[in-house]
């Protein structure tokens, strides 16, 4: 084991010239980090630099008024690194990472898909997972279309 | 000359499985892919969101048919460490076996298929007569040819009698003396190696850059192996490193996929040589308290992640499942980027792409 969870947080506080809002433990050797929206492009850069090279996946997830995103990067050894931002369910725009980071392309387009957020600057938008013929403007993994699936399903037995 | 642009699939004689890649082709070269998913998709992530832990557990199971101990372990994993709960040692151990024997018929089934997509049937026949062998350990052990249901939350569901250890020492033993001969089929066999040699080149760079996982970014010298860097189960416990090959082409890819079968074997016979003895299963409560988690494993196509955020109730709020082929098609297009419209049918199948589990 190379670095405590304790020595990451207090190494990346001291290298990284932005604004943290709030880090905390996960399970053993994950550390998520909250930054504002508006620098996750640097953010995710300065993780790269760092040596957290791969980014795992992103998470995207509806807490009704906000959504979040999770950027989840690992290194060669733990702890890994999530970069957490919100960003509002009503407007949800956030820059993409994809130019920077190529490996995001495809995990923007399926959250583009389920969530509707919009990445700005993506070079290949466009449907991933849904149908071509999936109605405009709905999300499936949205709180109101997971709330409206539940009912249809209690009516249905 | 004048770009043509086509489609391979999602109904396609050279791909198998239903996923879609508009190929745009100047002569024979390949100079644009686009992908389009979702033909397979199930929205199990989703899924999981009405049904309890119990039951998410044997639905994420159902993402893979190929790999499905991996999705149903990890799953545990991840609630297991929501309820703060500490696996028994032989259960731990018993994880490891069925992990390894997984993926050892994962890497011989690709082997079957890479062989098969190259034009090589005798070759495919044979490793997929061979497969047979562990796929009957597996039911052995679990009941199941596939959808093993081994693991459960809190420990495995079976436990392994010394009759079925003698078993699968046995068989073991003929995997082994195959896999040899495999190895030498795969490695001076002329007519195979002129169809995988220098084809679908990925630099170690550009794995690094797209992201790519398992034998696919290993096989371009980046030794990033999840069972290794981030050990969970027993592994802790086993002394193994990662294995690597510079060729970064197809090649490349065999290479690494036939010595990981030669170590899951190694790692089979030290856990049956090893196994502690004890219970196989703690209690868990239906109930998972607040909180989120992370849990990664090293599947046969590279690291499986889970995300679970836990609300209190006996249901997930969020499941975020990400398999390994989905993080290795931004490398399946930079390999297939210059690259023989002939040659695509073998580059793409090089990943061992399973659409089921990209799409979920």
């Amino acid at each position: 084991m190379a670095e405590t969870v304790e020595q990451t947080i207090e190494k990346l506080r001291q290298n990284y010239p932005g604004e943290i809002l709030e880090t905390k433990q996960v399970g053993l050797h994950e550390v998520f980090v909250t930054v504002p929206a508006t620098y996750i492009v640097a953010f995710c850069k300065f993780l790269i630099e760092q040596g957290w090279w791969h980014l795992t996946t992103i998470t995207g997830q509806d807490l009704g008024e906000s959504i979040q995103l999770l950027y989840h990067f690992n290194g060669d050894e733990p702890p890994c690194i999530t970069a957490v931002t919100e960003i509002a369910t009503d407007d949800p725009k956030i820059a993409s990472i994809t130019p920077d980071v190529p490996a995001a392309t495809m995990y923007e387009r399926e959250i583009n898909d389920l969530l509707g957020v919009v990445f700005e600057g993506h070079p290949r938008p466009g449907r991933l997972v849904l149908p071509d013929d999936w109605p405009e403007g709905v999300y499936p993994l949205r709180l109101d279309e997971i709330q409206k699936r539940a009912e249809r399903d209690s009516e249905n037995g | 000359m004048a770009k043509i642009t086509f489609p391979i699939g999602p109904q396609h004689p050279a791909l198998k499985e239903p996923e879609s890649f508009k190929i745009t082709a100047e002569g024979e070269c390949v100079v644009d892919v686009d992908i389009r998913l979702g033909y397979v998709h199930r929205s199990i992530e989703a899924a999981c969101l009405a049904r309890n832990y119990v039951q998410g557990q044997y639905v994420c199971e159902r993402i893979c048919g190929i790999c499905s101990h991996i999705h149903s372990n990890t799953f545990a994993r991840a609630v297991e460490d929501l309820l703060q709960l500490e696996v028994p040692a032989r259960a731990k151990y018993l994880r490891v076996l069925v992990a390894e024997l997984e993926r050892i018929h994962s890497h011989l089934l690709w082997l079957g298929v890479a062989a098969h997509e190259v034009g090589f049937d005798t070759l495919f026949m044979y490793v997929w007569r061979d497969r047979e062998v562990v796929q009957d350990l597996l039911e052995m052990i679990t009941g199941n040819r596939v959808h093993y249901g081994f693991t459960t939350i809190g420990g495995t569901k079976f436990d392994l009698t010394p009759q079925m250890a003698d078993k699968c020492t046995e068989g073991l033993m003929v995997l082994r003396e195959r896999t040899e001969y495999y190895k030498q089929v795969a490695t001076t066999e002329s007519s195979f190696l002129k169809r995988v040699e220098g084809v679908g080149v990925l630099t170690e760079q550009q794995a690094r850059e797209l992201g790519a996982v398992g034998p696919t970014a290993r096989a371009s010298n980046v030794p990033y192996d999840a069972r290794w860097v981030f050990p969970y189960d027993a592994y802790p416990e086993l002394d193994y490193q990662p294995i690597t090959s510079d060729l970064g082409d197809v090649l490349g890819r065999t290479i690494v996929r036939v010595l990981e079968t030669f170590q899951a074997i190694d790692i089979c016979e030290e856990v049956l040589r090893r196994l502690p003895e004890g219970d196989i299963q703690v209690r868990a409560k239906p109930r998972v308290p607040e909180g989120e988690t992370v849990a990664r494993c090293e599947a046969p196509r590279g690291e499986v992640f889970y995300y679970i955020r836990s609300n209190g109730t006996d249901k997930p709020a969020r499941v975020k499942v990400r398999t390994p082929s989905l993080a290795n098609w931004p490398a399946t297009i930079a390999m297939l980027e210059g690259a023989y419209v002939a040659d695509a049918p073998i580059i793409i199948a090089s990943i061992d792409p399973c659409m089921s589990c990209t799409d979920r």
